[in-house]
């Protein structure tokens, strides 16, 4: 069998996803921008363009554009069909472990071994987050440094290029872009070889990086937290790298998910093992001219270079910054399997192959189809609400912000939740709240971490509520009891209830307004 | 005595069986044994009412239940509020615990807590435990625990019917210990899910006037969802009990295994019209959750 139809199969347990695939968290302040793009014709794109490039989308530094012009393309091939975009991105993760094995290969590394890490690579769970989102991912421009790597030092031409091609992707991979070329050439070949192609890329890279600070970017770079760097949270971040590893892999009791055996995923898992083993046991005679130590440093080098720039961010440490370094890991780890000796690389690596499927399947069956399936539901019952204007108040109570590993696909934050509820509707602006609290001396909506709007009872009538409860249920509440004071309540009126008795003047008690059962909310 | 009363472990078919046996109970100093086999507490406590119990073959989950009851006293007011910093200090609990090798010993637990209504109601409350899965344990340990657990002057808590169980549903099986009577309460799935009870009232409703009041009779056949106590909501200038703010709400508890119920509503003999609606409602996790009301004909006045 060849080998890259076993790179194919392995992805395969992606497809699990498939008919789930849906836009998430930032796609929805991106695909309205899209839209108007498109519908502007070329002047349109090449706005949006501009925009991206000034960093006049977000309103804060990022390095992105190249990212969200690709985005652009996709979404405009696939006429807004997350499946395209989803079937983009599983494209090229399966590029980027094929060009990581080609890469390996084409410096000396043994076949077999680079083989294995590509298949790694494929299933890793720290390569998992970014396949499930599609607009701000890295994904083509990591593609890029592969084959500058693969290239190597001969075409220094071209390696400037794709380096600054790659400097645009929005991720942390500077670093890597500027010493990939040198960590590869001292630890699997020479580091004089590397000389030429090494001053190209630096030289392009301050260029372009000149050019674009000091003549394109509006913004300031200190002011965007993914691009500000924080010496205190060095441990912090180095503390969350670990536990992320040891979560992701689905075994402790507290892991996001747990590794479980269901049907397709033990077939999966089993079926990649024995392929996996297949290839190897095929690849025993073929040798390579690097030792393992260098492969191992080679791993352990492009890791530190991976991780490194994201260790003193101060923004938190979100699963999607595992994917640049996790090439190197499967490296390293595939490194770890040939030091066991050749047959025994041949069982563990199978074995790990095995597992790491296993583990995506449990991972998308308990984390991303719940999340996606919960975001289809919301959008269905956010496309039922009657009489939305411009300037209305959504509330949507009860959602989590979290399923796992998987974020609320609209609702995890406040700048994607007004996006999607305006894409939903058709209208906008509209101010979406993730709660309706008691702060006194009234009622607020809760929009953000510690961001609260108070509501005065004018508000309120232009407030829709949808609660989802306990049991799984979307409810659409008519009234919101105010307490207030000594198990007294106001019932007020929410957009599209009429009070012609006055009931919002009443003083009521707790257990009348419990008669209206799920009519009325208490906050 | 109730502690282990009329379940016993012995030999009853799944999933009734009762693992907790009626003998080798560890009595604490501060618990006196009743005459009627419930145990009285007063003052202070510290230490546990319990039994080691060996974990048997084919039960993989156990659920503990238990019930308790509280007399105070001066009256408490009956209320929803949460009396029970009011009754002691320290806490009290229900706890489904288990040994595990080399690691000490695992305490699920549910507190034993009571609103001023329950209390004042003088009758038992029953508690249940999160479950535990039996593979974990070596040996499993059900135990009334007190946790410096401080009684307030006059208080007596009275505990009784601690059963082991193989599943959640068994804390339903007539044969397990319990004594009478008990307050009907949301199951844990009713409660954690937040669902209205489903029971039904039945005809016929009664209504007879005595010393100036009404004394209202219903029947209400409890469902899988079961109904804690039923809301009395009546006006006297014909205006919806709901959203009226003369309307007056009667809250009634519900007692397991009675269906017919009684509560009396002062209404003024020249008053009319009468509205009175009445509905079943249970307490779960997001509040207090009550079915659509009924409006009774034998209860209206027009």
């Amino acid at each position: 069998m060849k080998r890259g139809a076993v790179y194919l199969f392995l992805c395969g347990v992606y497809l699990l996803y498939w008919s789930h695939a849906e836009y998430f968290a930032d796609d929805w302040i991106l695909m309205p921008l899209f839209r108007k793009a498109s519908a502007g014709g070329a002047a349109g794109v090449w706005d949006l363009a501009v925009r991206a490039a000034e960093n006049r989308i977000y309103e804060v530094f990022r390095m992105q554009w190249l990212s969200i012009l690709f985005g652009y393309g996709v979404t405009w091939i696939g006429k807004y069909t997350p499946q395209v975009n989803f079937a983009m991105v599983l494209l090229l993760h399966l590029a980027n472990a094929g060009l990581l094995c080609r890469a390996l290969g084409r410096w000396g590394v043994d076949r077999g071994l680079a083989w294995l890490a590509g298949a790694l690579f494929l299933v890793l769970p720290t390569s998992r987050f970014v396949l499930f989102t599609y607009f701000t991912n890295p994904f083509f421009v990591f593609a890029a440094f592969w084959v500058l790597l693969l290239l190597g030092e001969r075409r220094w031409r071209l390696a400037a290029v794709l380096a600054v091609a790659g400097m645009f992707a929005g991720e942390q991979v500077f670093a890597l872009l500027a010493l990939g070329i040198p960590l590869a050439a001292v630890c699997l070949s020479g580091w004089r070889r590397a000389v030429p192609t090494t001053a190209a890329v630096w030289g392009a890279m301050g260029v372009a990086g000149g050019v674009y600070l000091g003549w394109i970017n509006v913004q300031s770079p200190g002011e965007a937290r993914r691009y500000e760097w924080v010496w205190r949270t060095f441990w912090n971040n180095v503390n969350l790298i670990c536990q992320g590893w040891w979560n992701l892999t689905g075994l402790p009791a507290d892991a996001p998910f747990r590794v479980t055996l269901t049907v397709a995923g033990v077939t999966l898992a089993v079926g990649a093992a024995l392929l996996a083993a297949a290839v190897l046991r095929r690849a025993e005679k073929e040798g390579g001219a690097v030792s393992l130590g260098r492969v191992a440093l080679f791993g352990a080098g492009g890791a530190v270079l991976g991780y490194g720039p994201t260790l003193w961010l101060a923004a938190g440490y979100p699963l999607r910054y595992h994917y640049v370094p996790t090439p190197f890991l499967a490296v390293l780890l595939a490194a770890g399997c040939w030091a066991l000796g050749r047959r025994a690389a041949l069982v563990s690596g199978g074995l790990l192959v095995g597992f790491f499927t296993l583990n995506a399947a449990s991972e998308i069956r308990q984390c991303w189809i719940p999340a996606a399936e919960r975001q289809r539901a919301l959008e269905a019952e956010v496309r039922r609400l009657r009489g939305v204007e411009a300037g209305d108040f959504v509330a949507v109570i009860g959602e989590p912000f979290e399923f796992g590993t998987a974020q609320h696909f609209s609702l995890h934050s406040a700048e994607t939740a007004g996006p999607f509820v305006e894409w939903a509707t058709g209208v906008g602006p509209v101010t979406v709240a993730r709660g309706l609290v008691y702060r006194p001396p009234g009622l607020a909506l809760f929009l953000k971490w510690n961001h609260w709007r108070p509501l005065t009872d004018a508000d309120l009538r232009r407030t829709h509520l949808l609660v989802r409860s306990r049991h799984g249920v979307f409810e659409r509440p008519e009234w919101v009891a105010q307490d207030i004071g000594r198990g007294r309540f106001r019932a007020l009126p929410l957009k599209g209830t009429a009070d012609p008795g006055g009931v919002a003047r009443a003083v009521l008690t707790r257990e009348q307004l419990v008669l209206l059962g799920r009519r009325v909310y208490f906050p | 005595m109730l502690l282990a009363g009329c379940g016993g472990p012995a030999r009853a078919p799944e999933p009734c069986r009762n693992l907790v046996g009626a003998t080798g109970w560890n009595i604490p100093p501060f618990a006196k044994v009743e005459q009627s086999g419930s145990i009285l507490v007063e003052g202070d406590a510290e230490g546990a009412i319990s039994q080691w119990v060996q974990k048997s073959k084919g039960v993989p989950v156990v659920v503990a239940v238990g019930y308790a009851r509280v007399e105070t006293a001066t009256p408490l007011e009956p209320s929803d509020e949460d009396v029970t910093p009011k009754l002691w200090g320290g806490a009290v609990a229900l706890a489904n615990a288990y040994s595990r090798l080399w690691r000490g010993i695992e305490s699920p637990h549910v507190q034993l807590r009571f609103t001023g209504r329950e209390a004042a109601s003088g009758a038992w409350k029953r508690f249940v435990t999160p479950p535990v899965e039996t593979w974990r344990a070596r040996a499993l340990y059900p135990h009334f625990a007190f946790w410096g657990a401080k009684l307030a002057p006059g208080v007596k808590l009275r505990v009784a019917g601690l059963a082991l169980v193989p599943a959640a549903e068994a804390v339903e099986c007539p044969s397990l210990p319990a004594p009478q009577p008990v307050l009907e309460s949301a199951t844990p799935r009713q409660y954690e899910q937040d669902l209205e009870p489903d029971g039904a009232f039945e005809e016929p409703f009664t209504k007879r006037e005595q010393a100036g009041q009404w004394v209202l009779g219903a029947r209400y056949r409890q469902g899988k969802q079961r109904a804690d106590r039923f809301l009395v909501a009546a006006t006297e200038d014909g205006s919806d009990p709901r959203l009226s703010a003369t309307s007056r709400v009667q809250t009634v508890l519900a007692h397991r295994g009675v269906e017919q119920w009684e509560t009396t509503v002062p209404v003024r003999k020249e008053a009319r019209p009468v509205r009175i609606a009445v509905a079943a409602a249970a307490w779960t996790a997001a509040g207090l959750r009550a079915q659509e009301p009924v409006f009774p004909a034998a209860w209206q006045k027009p």
